[in-house]
């Protein structure tokens, strides 16, 4: 292995498909897809409910924690990916998520919002005053025109 | 869950610089992504820059607060074609740009040096890749590194880098949940943030059109 990739073995990349095309069918905790001892964790979680101790026990909990923090270090220090795609994870309740709008409009500050039309060719605020997109893009131009005029001299001789 | 009811927003809005590195198999909606969010509201007073994409290209389909620079010669240049706390800067396709077979070469030093001292210069810069081991690694040892992940296949996974892998199965497994809860979004609107740990979606720029997505198409970057 070198710096720049890492090549799986068959086993990991095995485990990878089969986990990758199976999302339906296996049905773990997150914790436990990237652990190292995903028996372990099961064995422990088990073992608590059988206990009496419900899901939202503060001591399941606990050491659920303590077992799910050492078994990830240890996953991620032995790069065991193999283990981590074991199981995939659980039906759990997935959290909220947000949408990027790419509407500049829909956040801008009230005070800018007539100022300023996004549509349109908009006046660039510059450190030395004035400068606007046209103008970058005469800059860009003059530019190139500077660099095609060097590489002809260069190439001419 | 608005955008500004998310970590992600509460780790940017008061933020002048950050990099975000999108990473996912190709035509999974990076280009587009990554356009969408410097669209965001929280960078309105930014313009944004495609680094060696066609100028032509850039100028006629993209909107005026969009322009197209080459990476300069000389790293001294930036300043004259990227401005300090005004631009949001966009390198799609970085492996054109910091491969990692190109290690060492001189743009890819530059750029290294220019994602380093992104905070002084207050830039927000965003890199697009397929797989991290594209990308020289150095690129992710750069300030206030911001990861968003698509989709990726199974077999670019095999190449990812192990550092990343872990991050990339848990992105994987994420988008086919959220995917599966939420079947009328179109499963390539989905973007992992394994930074914050969050899931988001980008919507299509009004302005997108399909052949923006392969801003090479038929010339070479660079």
């Amino acid at each position: 292995m070198n710096d720049d990739m890492m090549i799986m073995p068959t086993g990991e990349i095995k485990a990878l498909m089969e986990a990758l095309l199976a999302g339906d069918r296996i049905q773990e905790p997150l914790e436990v897809i990237i652990s190292d001892d995903a028996e372990n964790f099961i064995r422990i979680d088990n073992f608590l409910g059988l206990l009496g101790l419900s899901t939202g026990s503060a001591i399941r909990k606990t050491v659920l924690s303590t077992a799910r923090a050492g078994a990830i270090q240890r996953s991620i220090e032995k790069e065991d990916l193999y283990l981590r795609l074991r199981m995939v994870a659980h039906e759990e309740k997935l959290s909220e998520h947000f949408e990027i709008s790419a509407d500049p409009d829909i956040r801008r500050p009230p005070d800018t919002q007539e100022s300023e039309d996004p549509g349109g060719d908009v006046a660039l605020e510059q450190g030395t005053g004035g400068d606007t997109a046209d103008a970058h893009h005469a800059m860009h131009d003059e530019n190139e025109t500077r660099r095609e005029k060097c590489l002809g001299e260069r190439n001419g001789g | 869950m608005t955008f500004e009811e998310s970590k992600l927003y509460r780790r940017l809005m008061h933020a002048a610089h950050a990099v975000f590195i999108w990473i996912g198999t190709g035509q999974w909606g990076k280009t587009v992504g990554v356009n969408s969010f410097a669209n965001e509201g929280i960078f309105w007073d930014r313009d944004i820059v495609m680094v060696n994409y066609p100028y032509k290209f850039v100028r006629e389909n993209y909107p005026a607060r969009y322009r197209s620079e080459k990476w300069p010669k000389d790293l001294k240049d930036i300043p004259k074609q990227i401005r300090s706390s005004k631009d949001f800067v966009i390198i799609d396709d970085a492996v054109f740009l910091a491969g990692a077979r190109d290690h060492g070469t001189r743009e890819n030093k530059e750029l290294q040096k220019l994602l380093t001292i992104a905070s002084h210069h207050e830039l927000f810069i965003s890199v697009t890749i397929q797989n991290t081991s594209l990308l020289d690694f150095s690129v992710m040892q750069a300030q206030d590194v911001f990861m968003f992940h698509k989709k990726m296949d199974a077999l670019s996974m095999e190449f990812e880098r192990p550092m990343i892998k872990a991050r990339q199965v848990v992105a994987n497994i994420k988008i086919d949940q959220y995917a599966k809860a939420h079947p009328a979004i179109h499963p390539k609107a989905w973007t992992w943030c394994s930074t914050t740990n969050e899931m988001f979606t980008t919507k299509m720029p009004d302005w997108w059109m399909p052949r923006m997505s392969k801003p090479f198409y038929g010339v070479m970057p660079g």
